[in-house]
Parts: structure tokens; sequence; C-alpha cells
């Protein structure tokens, strides 16, 4: 971090026991993890419950941040797991993994409504795969991530993201045929 | 159009969309001041807390299990009969 990086005084702070401090980094990035986390889940209660899981996950392995890069790609990092794991214990219960209709967000900008139903569609074909082929895809679709930072968002490693992505289009693909032949 | 450029189309049309922005900063701390999570906070106070819940169970199970000894030895001798001969 820089030594005028506002993060750096917060992190410190922070793990001097000074809760404002903390909250002064929630409140810096909480719009950046609860869009990218929108990606994960769909109905309103269950998002922000799962923002306060990355921020409180967060602040547990505070320590483990060593300083030497952007805390927003660190705090990414977190929030992407914890998405993940949200959405392999719905898959363990079997459970729908994206909100209803009518949970979406209000938006009164115009083609709001197209990229909502584009959304949703999106979303329900993913949320029919594994959850390992849909991290890769909502990376690489919905976030238009690289395979180098997918692989730094996911811990898998470069080859592992290639050969997932791989797989995973071909499921999707395969999935697609199987939704036009209905 | 194939099936996948069709999905790809969407994806980028779902990109464009508006997510909700709750504020969460108040939950978040209160979630960190509950105890539980206190003690995930301060690994040593967590590892105390988990050797000293063990200690005590440990040295629980010890003290039954010496007492249950000592009862069966102070009856096996005679002791418990002795002494209440000896009480008023």
């Amino acid at each position: 971090m820089e030594p005028c990086d506002p993060d750096a005084g917060d992190v410190r702070d922070s793990l001097s026991g000074d809760p404002e401090a903390f909250a002064r980094i929630v409140r810096r990035y909480q719009a950046e993890i609860a869009r990218l986390l929108w990606r994960f889940a769909r109905e309103r209660t269950t998002h922000e419950e799962l923002v306060q899981d990355a921020f409180v996950e967060a602040y547990r392995g505070l320590r483990s941040f060593r300083g030497t890069g952007r805390f927003a790609a660190w705090l990414g990092r977190i929030a992407v797991r914890a998405g993940y794991a949200f959405w392999k214990r719905r898959a363990r219960d079997r459970l729908r993994p994206w909100g209803a209709a009518e949970d979406l967000p209000e938006s009164e900008a115009s083609g709001a409504s197209d990229a909502r139903s584009a959304a949703e569609r999106v979303h329900r074909l993913l949320s029919e795969m594994r959850p390992r082929d849909r991290l890769v895809l909502t990376l690489q679709y919905l976030e238009g991530r690289t395979v180098g930072e997918i692989s730094d968002l996911s811990g898998l490693s470069r080859a592992m993201v290639k050969v997932q992505a791989w797989r995973a289009r071909a499921r999707l693909k395969r999935l697609l045929e199987r939704e036009g032949e209905r | 159009m194939n099936g996948l450029e069709r999905f790809e189309r969407w994806a980028g049309d779902a990109r464009r969309e508006a997510a909700p922005a709750p504020d969460v900063a108040f939950a978040v701390l209160e979630r960190l001041a509950r105890p539980e999570a206190a003690a995930s906070r301060h690994p040593a106070l967590g590892a105390f807390l988990s050797v000293g819940s063990v200690a005590a169970l440990a040295a629980l199970g010890f003290a039954g299990l010496f007492y249950g000894i000592a009862v069966v030895e102070w009856q096996s001798l005679g002791l418990d009969q002795l002494i209440a001969g000896w009480m008023p």
C-alpha cells in the first residue's frame, strides 16, 4: 500500500481494535462488493447477508493482508470466495441459488429492464450448472475478467481456469441446446 | 446466432444491470461485536477458550473417576462403617 493510502491507516487502526476504522473500510467498499455479489445472490436479503459475510470474513482475515497489493483486490477475493461458498451450500441443500424476479432492484435508467431481463435469463441458466462451472462463467461473462484475474479471484491455477472454462462452456452449450428444444 | 453467442449477448446486457447497494457497516460492526466473533478475531483468546474448556472437562472427568475409586475403596475396606460407628 502507498503511504497516503487511506486503506493502510484504516487496516492498521482496525487491527489495533478501532471499530470505526473498519466501518470506514466497509463504507468505502460496500457498493463495489455489493455489485460483485449481486452476481452470486439475487434475493435482496440473502444478498445483503452475503455482503456482510464478506466483510466479516475480511475482518477476521485482516492480519493476512500483507499490504503488498491493492486492498480492493484482496477484498474482492474474499467476496468471490464467500459467494462461491454460498453456491456450494445451496447446491448441497438443493435450493434454488437465485432469487425471485420481484426481489430485483428498481432502476430508472433507460434500458434497465432489458439489462434486468437479460440478467434474469443468464442467472437462471447458470443456476443450472455446477458451482465451479458457474464461478468461472460468471467471472468471465458477467464480470468480464481475464484468465489471470479469474485465477487470482478464485484461487484456481491459470491452467485450471482455462480447462474449467472450456468444460463449462461445453456444458453451457449443451444446456442452451436443450433450452432451445423446449 | 447460436446458443452460446446468444448467451454472450445476454451476458453483455446483464453487465449493465444495476445492483442494490445496501449500507451494511452497522450490521457488520454489530456482528463483529458478538462474543463468538471476538474469539475468532483474537486467535489467542479463541485458543485459550477452547484449551480452557477441554482442560475443564478433563479435570471434571478425572475428579469423577477419583471420587468413584475413593468411594469404592472406602466401602470395600469397611472404613465407612468404622467412621459411622464413631459418629454420635
